[in-house]
């Protein structure tokens, strides 16, 4: 069962241990998703998801839900471990921006498997104009900085920037709009059974 | 700074992303504190990056969950087991919550609404603002492509190929005295050398006159300034930000006039 993050951030601030296995069952997958991504190798994502469980265990008294989502905060030391991980040994920088076709989606076909659930998401998410979703990738999948990101696609940083703003935006309207469609979903649901 | 120009700096979806400096992150989060409906706005961006990252979820292996809980066991933080634990609602307890948060869920939308035609609006003006500046880049480009072809095209434009040591041509000088006007086009100068740059040279009554250095830039008309009663024009590769005097034994190509 789905415990609510307001119960996880309760747990965190008592400092029950219990709550690291149910953090891991909720949210593992999206952040090992984002780590595979900037990491590259699953030897290399184990090391960096074991050092950022730590820091989140660590650091769960101080997590401040004004300052945003439980989400954004853990996902936040997640990256920044990776991105620590992929500068401490060496990494090149032309093995970072390699594609996710090449490493990650090659890989799942062994022992990872795209969550079957976010399908219809991943359909709609191929509305995002391709000049966005790099961009958001980049930063998010590759740990890129802003910088790095108009060096390595010749643009400007101002013009980064207001891309990012924009890409941002663009997604939130295809969230809403999936949630949308589900609420149809629902109500339809609702009437057919009644109907029947 | 206002609302208003607070979201314009997109300092938000920085903040989201995890790009922001401290300087920066502190901005944002006196800002949320302050505007209520910035943090309800910034809270949408980080659930939509969330649904993002899910939607590109990986399952881990099977053995990391062990690992990762066997390292948090043994690193030093002290557990102190709830005593409460975990409240596990029965299910008539699910039904009215999930009735709740269904009606909830409905409110929110419809006074949402505003709320999200105010951040399209803003997200358009954004997107006009690119546009605007995307178009008179392109004009900017469109200009300097007139007033090149315009030069090239010209009756007085004289072609001088500039030669290295095995006479092939590698880069080619456009020459307009009535114009009082030059133009570069490198062919198959090689680039140059960390730390060397490429520097022109007009030789002018047997003197080397400096023509300034310029990028390696193959793609591109390089602007070069004219020189009246210039004998030849000469490339010498020089030390990174150029010379007072060419270093002949440098000479990569030159071009009689």
């Amino acid at each position: 069962m789905k415990v609510a993050e307001k119960n996880i951030v309760e747990m965190l601030h008592q400092n029950d241990k219990r709550v690291m296995a149910i953090i891991y069952d909720q949210y593992a997958p999206a952040l090992y998703g984002v780590v595979l991504r900037i990491v590259k190798t699953e030897a290399a994502a184990e090391d960096v998801m074991q050092d950022a469980f730590v820091k989140i265990w660590k650091n769960g008294t101080k997590y401040n839900a004004a300052k945003g989502t439980l989400f954004t905060w853990m996902l936040n030391i997640t990256r920044n471990t990776a991105i620590d991980k992929i500068r401490s040994a060496g990494f090149r920088k032309s093995e970072k921006i390699q594609t996710l076709d090449h490493h990650v989606y090659n890989q799942a076909s062994t022992s990872h498997n795209i969550n079957p659930d976010e399908i219809g998401v991943k359909e709609l998410l191929k509305n995002l104009d391709e000049k966005y979703r790099e961009i958001i990738d980049l930063i998010y999948f590759n740990g890129f900085t802003q910088q790095e990101v108009s060096e390595h696609l010749n643009i400007p940083l101002g013009t980064v920037k207001s891309r990012l703003r924009i890409a941002l935006r663009e997604l939130r309207g295809i969230f809403d709009l999936t949630q949308v469609v589900g609420i149809i979903l629902f109500i339809s649901s609702i009437f057919i059974t009644y109907n029947d | 700074m206002t609302k208003e120009e607070f979201l314009k700096t997109g300092l938000c979806e920085q903040y989201v992303l995890g790009l922001t400096s401290p300087e920066e992150a502190e901005l944002v989060e006196r800002m949320l504190k302050t505007y209520p409906e910035l943090k309800k706005d910034c809270m949408g961006l980080e659930n939509c990056m969330e649904k993002y990252a899910r939607a590109n979820a990986i399952t881990p292996p099977a053995g990391l969950r062990k690992s990762v809980l066997e390292k948090n066991d043994a690193s030093d933080g002290v557990s102190v087991p709830s005593r409460k634990g975990i409240l596990i609602p029965t299910w008539a307890a699910i039904a009215a919550a999930a009735s709740f948060v269904g009606l909830l869920f409905f409110s929110f939308f419809a006074w949402d609404g505003k709320v999200k035609t105010e951040n399209e609006m803003g997200m358009l003006t954004t997107k006009f603002e690119q546009f605007q500046k995307d178009c008179a880049e392109v004009e900017n480009e469109r200009n300097i492509y007139a007033s090149q072809k315009s030069f090239l095209q010209h009756a007085k434009t004289i072609h001088v190929h500039l030669f290295d040591k095995n006479k092939d041509a590698l880069a080619i000088v456009f020459w307009n005295e009535t114009k009082d006007n030059a133009y570069l086009k490198l062919e198959n100068l090689p680039v140059p050398p960390k730390g060397k740059t490429y520097q022109m040279w007009a030789d002018i009554d047997n003197v080397m006159v400096d023509m300034g250095t310029f990028k390696h830039d193959p793609k591109k008309l390089i602007p070069l300034p004219y020189m009246a009663n210039a004998a030849s024009l000469n490339i010498t590769l020089e030390k990174e930000g150029g010379s007072d005097h060419p270093d002949v034994s440098q000479l990569k190509v030159s071009g009689v006039i």
